[in-house]
């Protein structure tokens, strides 16, 4: 009997840089800018246009940049969904993943009545002459609308080529068209210098106006989406994606200073700008016509502007409406390839290569969109949820550069990390923030969705959702109930006789801090075996934590925890998180990794991102300690390291507190102020000392060699630190042959902080 | 000129270069890692390090 064998479909990857910048751009320079400058300018002025449009850019070149980063190393179909996925798990890529799928249908619906408003006044009203009341006019824009939308979901069912190609020609055709209208405007200003004066009143209405007006036309920017959708079917992506991205942003942002600074210069001040009886700024004037304020004013500026505007916003509209269908489509195609969504959104057409169902999913929303909703609510709709969107990869970034340095391979790495994502976090809540004012219904709209989206995921994706190589998995575990307020420890355990290496220290700390105790097993299992052989690497792990609890469990509430991990530091992090641990307690072998990590692999990344103070043990064994030495050199650390000294002290054990005075001195008695009673520790037992030295590693050592224990708080530099200045404490601790202890010490705000990011 | 004019340009200007700056250094930034084979972050931080040094 022959073997069955899987048919593997996948897209196809024939996407090249210019493509792929042409799509992003396609998907800006749309009709956000047509609306926007007629829209906005009654809003900021004529001078805060042009500074809505650039700062825009600024904030959108700051998200474009998490997006490239993320893209050039997670460079899949989905965008922000993989992001999420990776960064905070199924249930936070599920909403990233539904909200991306709404935003673009919603934009691709705003596009479609957009194109439809436009064509039918000109072929309508300017060339048939013909009278038609405005609901009839109405019905006929939506019929088009939806017209216009089927095309281009055929266009996108015939695939990623001429999806990709199409809509580079009429990208390169519209954005030269609006290079063409900026640069007529900068002749007209050379030639007449007075128009200048139009930029008067700069800001009429304050700076605070500025704000509202970038969250109106937001949407204008948000095409960097759409190209990392295309990370399936882009060559050389690492490379090609983040480049396009901020490209993109460069070429849309110029573009629309330019095509703002020529709208508001063609227009002549004079008396002919009178509407009802009163003489108007050109800038009001523009204002005035609302969304058609821009053609009015370019039609002042050229000839036959009525008919190169309509079929540049013919050209601007489908483009923008091709990218949004792509992109909501891709959005979608990945929720059904991680099951997320019913698998028939995975499913790819054999002879086109495209998501065939998903197409037509999302086809369906921007249908019903344009065929039965207001355009401004739409918009305003797009905006908002691309507004959520962008917040969620700004915090996504930081949290995947932090948590994932070591397993991602990266294309682009943004400069002066995190500064961009923050201050594109600050800039998207004050939009959002200000966006209440420019549509209630836009809230609600949104809100409902994301509501929607909940219930999808509680009723269906959590039942259905794959595993990926990403993800931690709980395989075995049991619970005791706690009571609240108790102070947990966990102890990462790596095999037995690791296990009961630390078995009567972790007794003392659990005693004193009146915890219970969290045990934990992570399973690193290699990338290539599936989960369901994962059990393999079970056996030591459940050996250590089986014989722990034959220990600890007569003392104290113990619970259990084997997981599946890609990676044991990020396993450990996202339990700690979790349970809401108070204290990780860890072995470590005692040899430090290569050049580029402080102690090793693992440890490195806990002692730097744990919420929680960190304890690491080398060498330790089930004896009582007659002398334990603290170096101390006056930081959290220090006196996280005397109180774990006299936590695992016995009445008879001596304490030294010891400090090298090199530079800068500190003195160790000043620690003596903790009241060691509270240990079981006489005051007697404990003794400051300091030491003139140069080498302070050498007198550490020198000094340890009268001890049979020390306890050392860690550096407190930031990781990948040591790189260029290395760090005493984990130089002492590699080379100190005695039992040793390491100890870093929560960081408060930090700390907490880094429970979410 | 009024005030806000001249704050208004400033602003104006140094958007329109920080975005200038901002895209041509990450551009070379893409090149350069793009240049030779995968690194993770940590390799990449530790590379520019020694550069910075030598």
């Amino acid at each position: 009997m022959a073997a069955r064998t899987e048919v593997h479909s996948e897209l196809s990857r024939d996407l090249n840089l210019f493509h792929v910048t042409m799509m992003g751009l396609g998907m800006m320079i749309g009709a956000g800018v047509f609306l926007g400058i007629g829209n906005c300018i009654g809003i900021v002025g004529p001078g805060g246009l042009l500074l809505t449009f650039a700062l825009n850019g600024v904030v959108a070149l700051f998200t474009a940049m998490s997006y490239a980063e993320l893209s050039s190393a997670i460079p899949r179909a989905g965008g922000a969904y993989n992001f999420a996925r990776i960064g905070y798990g199924r249930q936070a890529s599920f909403i990233a993943g539904w909200m991306e799928w709404f935003a673009s249908s919603v934009a691709g619906a705003m596009y479609a009545m957009t194109f439809s408003l436009y064509t039918m006044r000109f072929i309508l009203t300017t060339w048939l002459k013909l009278d038609i009341s405005e609901n009839t006019f109405g019905l006929i824009v939506k019929a088009a609308a939806v017209a216009a939308a089927v095309l281009f979901i055929y266009i996108n069912y015939r695939g990623a080529s001429e999806t990709g190609k199409i809509g580079a020609i009429v990208t390169l055709l519209q954005t030269a068209f609006m290079f063409v209208i900026g640069g007529i405007g900068v002749i007209i200003a050379l030639k007449d210098p007075a128009r200048l004066a139009n930029f008067h009143d700069f800001i009429p209405h304050g700076w605070l106006k500025l704000a509202v007006a970038m969250g109106a036309i937001y949407v204008a920017f948000e095409g960097y989406e759409v190209i990392a959708q295309a990370g399936d079917e882009v060559s050389n992506p690492k490379k090609n994606l983040p480049k396009a991205m901020l490209l993109s942003v460069l070429v849309v942002t110029l573009t629309y200073v330019l095509v703002t600074f020529a709208t508001i210069v063609a227009v002549k001040g004079g008396p002919d700008l009178t509407v009802g009886g009163k003489q108007l700024q050109p800038w009001q004037w523009i204002g005035s016509f609302n969304e058609e304020g821009f053609r009015h004013a370019v039609g002042r500026m050229i000839p036959y502007a009525n008919l190169l505007l309509t079929l540049a916003v013919i050209f601007s509209s489908t483009s923008a409406l091709n990218a949004t269908i792509y992109s909501g489509t891709r959005a979608s195609y990945a929720l059904g390839r991680d099951s997320m969504l019913p698998k028939a959104f995975a499913r790819i057409s054999g002879s086109r290569k495209t998501p065939w169902f998903a197409l037509l999913m999302t086809g369906g929303i921007v249908i019903c969109l344009a065929g039965f909703f207001p355009i401004k609510e739409v918009q305003a709709a797009a905006s908002l949820t691309f507004l959520v969107l962008f917040f969620l990869v700004n915090v996504c970034v930081i949290k995947i550069r932090r948590s994932m340095s070591d397993e991602l391979t990266y294309g682009y790495l943004m400069p002066l990390f995190p500064l961009f994502p923050v201050l594109a976090i600050i800039c998207q809540l004050t939009l959002v923030f200000f966006m209440h004012e420019f549509s209630v219904a836009a809230l609600v709209t949104a809100g409902v969705w994301l509501v929607l989206g909940f219930a999808v995921y509680w009723l269906y994706s959590r039942f259905h959702a794959v595993a990926t190589a990403d993800e931690i998995h709980i395989l075995e575990e049991e619970a005791a109930p706690l009571e609240p307020g108790t102070a947990r420890v966990m102890l990462a355990v790596a095999n037995p006789a690791n296990a009961l290496s630390m078995v009567k220290n972790t007794y003392k700390i659990c005693r004193q801090k009146k915890a219970s105790l969290e045990l934990i097993h992570m399973v690193p299992v290699p990338d290539l075996v599936p989960l369901t052989d994962a059990d393999k690497y079970l056996h030591e792990g459940k050996e250590g934590i089986t014989e722990t609890i034959l220990y600890l469990g007569g003392h104290f509430k113990v619970n259990s925890t084997l997981r599946y991990c890609r990676n044991i530091a990020r396993g450990i992090l996202s339990a700690l998180r979790e349970k809401k641990i108070n204290m990780l307690i860890m072995g470590w072998h005692g040899r430090r990794n290569n050049g580029l990590f402080s102690v090793g692999s693992t440890v490195d990344p806990l002692l730097e991102s744990s919420p929680c103070d960190v304890i690491i043990m080398k060498n330790c064994c089930d004896c009582e300690y007659e002398n334990i030495l603290v170096p101390v050199a006056g930081g959290p650390n220090s006196r996280l390291a005397f109180e774990t000294a006299l936590t695992l002290a016995s009445k008879k054990t001596r304490i030294t507190l010891f400090s090298v005075v090199n530079g800068r001195s500190f003195d160790p008695s000043t620690l003596l102020t903790i009241d060691t009673r509270l240990y079981g520790v006489k005051p007697q037992n404990v003794a400051a000392k300091s030491v003139p030295g140069h080498d302070v590693k050498q007198a550490i050592l020198d000094e340890a060699e009268n001890c049979d224990m020390m306890v050392i708080g860690a550096s407190r530099k930031p990781m990948l630190s040591h790189v260029f200045h290395g760090t005493l404490p984990e130089e002492v601790a590699e080379a100190c042959d005695k039992s040793l202890i390491m100890v870093s010490a929560t960081r408060g705000l930090r700390s907490w902080i880094r429970r979410w990011i | 000129m009024e005030a806000s004019m001249t704050l208004g340009l400033i602003v104006l200007g140094l958007a329109v270069i920080g975005i200038i700056a901002l895209v041509a250094w990450s551009c070379r930034i893409i090149d350069r890692l793009n240049s030779g084979e995968e690194k993770t972050s940590r390799q990449i931080i530790k590379e520019q390090q020694n550069g910075s040094q030598d």
